[in-house]
């Protein structure tokens, strides 16, 4: 199990991600996401929505109510404000990732 | 902890009460999906909708979160401003509407409602509130009738009377009116009066004041 501080810092990024590629609704993302990181990311799964609901207060995404397999469900689409910012936390992350990378090859 | 009251503790953090319902609705969808995935692994239903529940986290945390999101003085200060813009769209609407409707009627010529023009009077009569344009006298099926048009000086709305502002009368102020009709919104008013013409085609107006106003109808070019 990864320590929390690590995924919450990036659930933004994650999120982003997963939507870019496809709209899902809630459980949707959370299962791509476990199985993209091999259940690294086991998040509890309830912490999701006040982190998919202030992304769309803050218009990186949009809900819509949309049938899927007969039912309403909230699904969440990625907004062009949430393209830009997804793009902009990748690279700050990959900078971020890259530079940890280089110092602890220190310490082997 | 069962469905229900995982639900109920997260929905009691969220103090925007309107925003309530759709999130317990999407929870509660998730947890459903959450538990029939298990259950397709062979886990009872009992089974499954435990382990959902407890894989949600600490409902007091999440509703807490949620209620950042939803925040109940922006919640309800975009609610209040809705209802206030509604309130006064609609009387906004209906004002704009009737001034519209109003001075359409005003400006466009007097129906004859279906008659024709005997003589055209072109009249204007002023009281001390109120102004009467008196049109024309029209004739339908042998029947007579002046129409005219009245607005408030004052205050520029229609004229309502509780009762007739004239009366068409002959020389010995007996009325020869048959019937009347008007209508009108808040600026002026259109009407119509039948009456019996007079042998000697001389109308006499009695107004409220007790003006009373001699239309010669041979002087307007009656014949």
């Amino acid at each position: 199990m990864i320590d929390k501080g690590y995924i919450s810092g990036s659930t933004r990024l994650l999120v982003l991600n997963v939507l870019q590629e496809k709209a899902c609704h809630g459980y949707e993302i959370i299962k791509v996401l476990k199985l993209r990181s091999n259940d690294v990311f086991d998040m509890k799964e309830g912490t999701l929505y006040p982190i998919l609901h202030k992304l769309e207060n803050d218009e990186y995404i949009i809900s819509k109510n949309e049938m899927v397999n007969g039912r309403m469900r909230k699904v969440y689409h990625i907004t062009d404000k949430g393209v830009k910012v997804l793009a902009e936390d990748k690279a700050q992350w990959k900078e971020f990732s890259s530079a940890v990378n280089q110092v602890i090859a220190f310490g082997g | 902890m069962n469905k229900h009251e995982f639900l109920e503790t997260v929905k009691k953090q969220v103090l925007y009460i309107f925003d309530r319902q759709d999130i317990v609705y999407e929870l509660s969808e998730h947890i459903d999906d959450s538990a029939r995935d298990m259950m397709e692994e062979g886990l009872s239903y009992d089974e499954a909708l435990d382990i959902a529940i407890k894989q949600m986290g600490n409902p007091v945390e999440i509703g807490k979160e949620l209620n950042k999101a939803h925040h109940p003085f922006i919640g309800y200060t975009f609610l209040i401003s809705k209802i206030i813009i509604i309130l006064n769209i609609i009387p906004m609407f209906l004002c704009v509407g009737m001034l519209g409707f109003d001075t359409i009627n005003f400006v466009l010529p007097v129906s004859t409602r279906g008659g024709e023009d005997v003589v055209e009077i072109k009249e204007t009569i002023e009281l001390p509130t109120e102004r009467f344009f008196i049109d024309k006298v029209c004739v339908k099926d042998d029947t007579y009738y002046l129409t005219y048009r009245s607005i408030n000086n004052i205050t520029y709305t229609r004229t309502t009377y509780g009762m007739r502002p004239f009366l068409i009368v002959d020389e010995l102020g007996q009325s020869i009116e048959r019937s009347s009709n008007s209508h009108g919104g808040w600026i002026c008013d259109i009407g119509f009066r039948e009456f019996e013409m007079p042998d000697d085609k001389i109308l006499y107006l009695k107004f409220i004041d007790h003006q009373i106003i001699t239309l010669d109808l041979t002087e307007y070019g009656y014949e």
